[in-house]
C-alpha cells in the first residue's frame, strides 16, 4: 500500500490498522477498462471520523448509518476515486442482504445507489491491502442472500416502471408509456444478473455482464432487440405491450 | 369468442416455486395448470386456443380438462388477473 493512501486513510481514522482491508473494484477488475476508465479503490476501516480536507465527499448511505466518504488518491497511474465505509457499515449491508428479512417484509432501510454499486464492487473486488479481511467480507458476502435481495430491490424499480407505464399507455401518452417500459425492462433484467452476483446501479455495463452471466431467460440479441427498440416503429404500442408482459415473465423466473 | 391476457400491472413473484401475484388489492398463488395458462395468456388467447395447449402440454383431453380451463380462466378474470381482450 502507497504511503499516499496510508496518509490519505489516516484522515478517517487516527489509529489505522497496519494492513487495512482495501479493495479495487469496476471496470478495471472485470477486464472492461479502456484508456479512459477510472479506478476505483474501497476501503473498510474499523471506525471512520469525520475527515478534514477540502477534496473528501460524503456518500449517501441508506440501509448503512451515516454517510461513507470519497476523495480522490493520487498514484503513480494517476489518481485513484477512493471511497471509505465503516466497519459498522458493512455489517449493516451485509445483515440486510438476508432472506428472511426479504420474506419477512422486515423494513431494512432503502439501500443507496452508492450501497449497490459498493456491494456489486465488493462482490468482485480485488484486495490491494488487508486480504484476508477484504476476503472474509467477500466470503460473507457470497454466503448471504444478496444475489435475492437485490434481485427483489431490481424488480420492485420494474413494478414502478411498469405502473408508470401502464398509466401512461392507458392514457394514450405512447411516448412516455415506451420511456417507461424501456426502464421496467431495463430494470428486469437487472434483476436476473442481480441473481448472478452482478449488481449496479447504472445501466454502463449491462451488457458486458449480460454477456458475462449468458443468462438462461435472454440472449445478449434479444437484450439488444428491446434495448435498441428494433421493432418499434412497426407499432409502438404492441411494442410497449410486449416489453411489458416480458417484463413480468422474468419476474416469474427469478426464483427469490 | 372470447379474447384474454394478462393484466400488465400484476406484481409478479417466484418464492418456494410458487407463482404469486399481486394487484391493486389482490394476492394469488399459481402453481401447475393454473401457472402454465397465465404464461400462455402473455400472449392474447381464447380459451379454446387455452385448452388445446393445456391438452398438449399435459397429454390430455375431454370435457374435464375443458371446464378445468374454463374455471382457471374466470377466476383469473375474476380477480383481475386477467383482462377480456376483445371478441375473435
Amino acid at each position: 500500500m502507497s504511503a499516499e493512501l496510508v496518509q490519505r486513510l489516516s484522515l478517517f481514522n487516527a489509529h489505522l490498522p497496519g494492513d487495512p482491508a482495501v479493495f479495487e473494484g469496476g471496470s478495471t477488475v472485470r477486464g472492461w477498462a479502456n484508456k479512459h476508465s477510472d479506478r476505483d479503490w474501497y476501503a473498510i476501516l474499523p471506525a471512520v471520523d469525520e475527515p478534514h480536507a477540502s477534496d473528501v465527499r460524503r456518500v449517501p448511505c441508506g440501509a448503512a448509518p451515516g454517510w461513507a466518504y470519497r476523495l480522490p488518491v493520487v498514484t503513480a497511474d494517476g489518481v485513484v476515486d477512493t471511497q471509505i465505509w465503516s466497519a459498522t457499515q458493512v455489517e449493516c449491508l451485509v445483515a440486510a442482504m438476508d432472506l428472511e428479512r426479504l420474506h419477512g417484509g422486515v423494513a431494512a432501510g432503502e439501500l443507496s445507489n452508492a450501497e449497490v454499486d459498493f456491494l456489486g464492487r465488493l462482490w468482485h473486488g480485488r484486495a490491494i491491502s488487508g486480504e484476508p479481511e477484504v476476503a472474509s467480507w467477500q466470503r460473507r458476502l457470497h454466503e448471504s442472500a444478496a444475489p435475492q435481495v437485490m434481485a427483489a430491490r431490481c424488480l420492485r424499480l420494474a413494478d414502478n416502471a411498469i405502473d408508470d407505464a401502464v398509466g401512461q399507455w392507458e392514457a394514450d401518452d405512447i411516448r412516455s408509456a415506451t420511456l417507461a417500459a424501456s426502464r421496467a425492462y431495463g430494470f428486469a433484467v437487472d434483476a436476473v444478473l442481480a441473481t448472478a452476483g452482478e449488481f449496479s446501479f447504472s445501466s454502463k455495463w449491462r451488457v458486458r455482464r449480460i454477456e458475462h452471466v449468458r443468462p438462461s431467460q435472454f440472449t445478449v440479441d434479444d437484450y439488444w432487440a428491446v434495448e435498441t427498440m428494433r421493432d418499434y416503429h412497426d407499432d409502438p404500442q404492441a411494442w410497449v405491450e410486449r416489453v411489458l408482459i416480458t417484463c413480468q415473465t422474468i419476474a416469474a423466473s427469478i426464483e427469490l | 369468442m372470447t379474447v384474454y391476457q394478462r393484466d400488465l400491472r400484476a406484481r409478479v413473484r417466484r418464492v418456494g416455486g410458487l407463482l404469486y401475484l399481486a394487484l391493486d388489492d389482490q394476492d394469488i398463488v399459481l402453481e401447475g395448470v393454473a401457472e402454465f395458462i397465465w404464461h400462455r395468456l402473455g400472449h392474447r388467447a381464447t380459451v379454446e386456443t387455452l385448452i388445446e395447449a393445456v391438452a398438449e402440454e399435459y397429454d390430455v383431453a375431454g370435457p374435464e380438462v375443458a371446464a378445468d380451463v374454463a374455471e382457471v380462466v374466470d377466476d383469473l378474470v375474476a380477480t383481475g388477473f386477467v383482462q377480456v381482450r376483445g371478441e375473435r
